[in-house]
């Protein structure tokens, strides 16, 4: 509650304190929306759902881990021909483990493992305030809109502007903008919900994209907790084994 | 408007039921069990062309009248299971194929893995069984992959099968630019009757791997130590340059590394001599999700430029003088320095292999393309392994046919041209390369 109020104070004299003081303010602020996201170090379930124009639909489930500001594994639990896919992330470095080639391979950082309008930056993103910077910070009616600013080539969007709830203190959308200032795709936040341990945020999260008129990607999160993991857990050699690290429930 | 009310309703209903459908996400089906099964189950169809002017077609179907193409039909079960005990671990998955065509039927079946594993703590491992062991950072060839199989694109299945090994693993992160360190030692047991296929004699073979990642660059120090396969050592490395493009190199000398020769009068030899290989290779995405791979590849333990064309020219002399007196003699001497499938334990990358290696990514190329134009669906479940899988899976040369006949007649692009002992391989990939169940795993 006090750091909230101190946030409200803190954008209220913004305008007075000039562009440096304003853009410290933006970050804070992100940094806040990071935390009511997820825990800095996690664990989560999320469901992808993939759906075409003529209302097929294709349906991924993934497990994610994370630790620290860039450590981070997505595994793939269903569908079965997909089962065992691993993609571990450190920093801007990436590497793809796929079962039936049984070692972890190199990718490019800006490497989709998954199709539909949701790619990496979406799946395996990490902390907002790690990947942009806060370029810009407005209040609207239902809250703040940040603008953000990729703070290195590797991100694969240039820019974001994200539009955050002034109550809650997480995203309600965010459009995701290429360099050009094409609109690459809008996030749209959905259905707060109490996830336990303090985390309370978004279940779903909607994407459209002119880019791919007609289609539409879902994606459901579930069981999201804290959680401290061996920094040993993030390395090539254990990540042909990251289903063992999920707890029965 | 009386009717068209309820229908109204109605619609509205079923919409409402399939959006609170299609936002159901029931985790419990996802959690951890002690006991996992799995499968898969392939049928395929596929036609070869056959070239009648290569030399292992007139090596191997000399005394035949082979058609232009080959109509294949194959059918393959696939089923791995893992069972969890505490930290223990087992795991295994067994294959079975059977393929047809006008020329041969065969059966098989193998047992890729079986092996138990123990994890007392996280970053110390233990393994025992047979156990597949992929080194290398390679995508078409692994000149450091010690302990494999060799890549046979007659047999594309057999690199799938592991050794019988004792194996350990010690990884650990650290604070620095050495981000990480992780130690693989491994004993390859060999005699009569595990791993004879490894190669001869009672031996340990002692292997071992050591992996960094500093300065976010993957390297990889590998040794294998003297027993039925020479010694060997190599180094790998992989590393991004830039957010779309990635770099990836093999380096490796084989000691005593032996190869079959064919002598000026077809009989065959085994030359031994230590040899030195590596390959080179880039992976490129594209501003249009095209993802490139290309790999320069050269093989130390291949023919030389000129034991290759010696090698083309008395098939074809040999050939020839079979048919001009029916006598099939020479031919039969030469078979062996093909090193397939009877000099693969000694000769794992012979010539030939690695062209018609070469071949088979090609081919491969070219399906991926073709996959690409016929889809509209956005999922992208391919990326570069799934490719590798699919060539290894040999949607270009297919398994369960018998070895020498298809080297014979499978790979049209077998090529006289080629130099024998530098291979280049490209892969195309899309990123909405539709693969299905049966292609990924």
């Amino acid at each position: 509650m006090y750091s909230r109020i101190l946030l409200a104070l803190a954008l209220a004299v913004a305008p007075l304190g000039g562009a440096p003081a304003r853009a410290l303010d933006g970050d804070e602020l992100l940094r806040q929306v990071d935390r009511r996201l997820n825990p800095e170090s996690y664990e989560m379930y999320r469901k992808l759902i993939n759906i075409e124009p003529d209302g097929r639909s294709k349906e991924y489930v993934l497990y994610t881990v994370k630790k620290g500001r860039d450590r981070m594994i997505a595994l793939f639990l269903d569908p079965p021909s997909e089962k065992g896919r691993a993609t571990l992330r450190l920093g801007d470095n990436m590497w793809l483990y796929i079962p039936g080639v049984g070692k972890p391979i190199r990718i490019t950082s800006l490497q989709s493992v998954v199709g539909g309008i949701f790619n990496n930056a979406d799946i395996l993103s990490l902390d907002y305030s790690v990947e942009y910077r806060v370029q810009r910070l407005e209040r609207s009616a239902e809250g703040y809109v940040l603008d953000l600013k990729a703070r290195t080539t590797a991100v694969a969007y240039e820019r974001l502007v994200m539009r955050v709830d002034g109550e809650s203190l997480v995203p309600r959308a965010i459009e995701a903008y290429a360099a050009s200032g094409l609109l690459i795709k809008t996030l749209h936040f959905r259905d707060i919900r109490d996830f336990g341990g303090g985390v309370r945020r978004p279940a779903v999260i909607e994407t459209d994209s002119p880019l791919h008129k007609g289609y539409r990607s879902v994606m459901l999160f579930a069981g999201i907790k804290e959680r401290a993991l061996p920094d040993e857990v993030f390395t090539l050699d254990y990540l042909p084994r990251a289903g063992e690290l999920r707890q029965p429930r | 408007m009386r009717r068209r009310l309820p229908l109204a309703c109605a619609a509205l209903w079923l919409a409402g039921a399939a959006a609170a459908q299609e936002y159901s996400f029931d985790v419990a089906a996802f959690e951890k069990k002690p006991l996992e099964l799995g499968g898969r189950a392939e049928l395929r169809a596929e036609r070869v062309a056959l070239d009648p002017d290569s030399a292992l077609h007139r090596l191997n179907l000399y005394d035949r009248a082979a058609p232009a193409h080959l109509d294949r039909t194959a059918a393959v079960l696939e089923l791995n299971g893992l069972y969890r005990a505490g930290s223990a671990t087992f795991q295994a998955t067994a294959h079975a194929e059977s393929a047809s065509d006008e020329l041969d039927h065969e059966d098989r079946s193998r047992l890729y893995e079986a092996y138990v594993a123990l994890e007392p703590e996280t970053g110390t491992r233990l393994e025992a069984g047979k156990r597949v062991l992929r080194w290398g950072k390679g995508y078409a060839f692994n000149p450091v992959a010690f302990l494999e199989r060799p890549k046979d694109p007659n047999d594309p299945e057999l690199a799938r099968e592991g050794f019988v090994i004792l194996g350990a693993g010690v990884t650990r992160s650290l604070a620095g630019p050495l981000a990480a360190v992780s130690f693989t030692p491994v004993l390859v047991p060999t005699d009569d009757h595990i791993n004879e296929d490894f190669g001869p004699g009672d031996h340990w073979n002692p292997g071992a791997r050591l992996a960094l990642l500093y300065r976010d660059t993957d390297i990889d120090l590998l040794a294998l130590g003297a027993g039925a396969r020479s010694a060997r050592y190599g180094v790998a490395f992989a590393r991004n340059l830039a957010p779309n493009l990635e770099i990836h190199g093999e380096w490796a000398r084989i000691t005593e590394a032996s190869r079959p020769v064919l002598g000026p009068d077809g009989a065959v030899s085994t030359a031994v001599a230590d040899a030195t290989s590596y390959l080179l290779g880039l992976r490129h995405l594209s501003r249009h999700d095209v993802t490139t791979i290309l790999e320069y590849y050269y093989n130390g333990a291949g023919y030389t430029e000129a034991q290759t064309r010696d090698f083309f020219a008395f098939v074809r002399r040999a050939h020839e003088a079979f048919l001009a007196t029916g006598d099939a003699g020479a031919l039969e001497r030469a078979r062996p320095a093909t090193g397939l499938r009877a000099a693969r334990a000694h000769a794992p990358l012979s010539l030939p292999a690695l062209e018609l290696e070469g071949a088979v990514r090609y081919a491969l190329l070219h399906a991926g393309a073709h996959a690409h134009r016929q889809s509209r669906r956005p999922q992208l479940l391919g990326g570069a392994g799934a490719a590798v899988h699919r060539g290894n899976r040999s949607r270009a040369a297919p398994a369960a046919v018998p070895a020498a006949r298809r080297a014979a007649h499978g790979v049209r692009r077998e090529t006289e041209r080629a130099p024998p002992r530098a291979a280049p391989a490209l892969l195309l990939l899309r990123r909405r390369l539709c693969l299905g169940p049966a292609s990924v795993r």
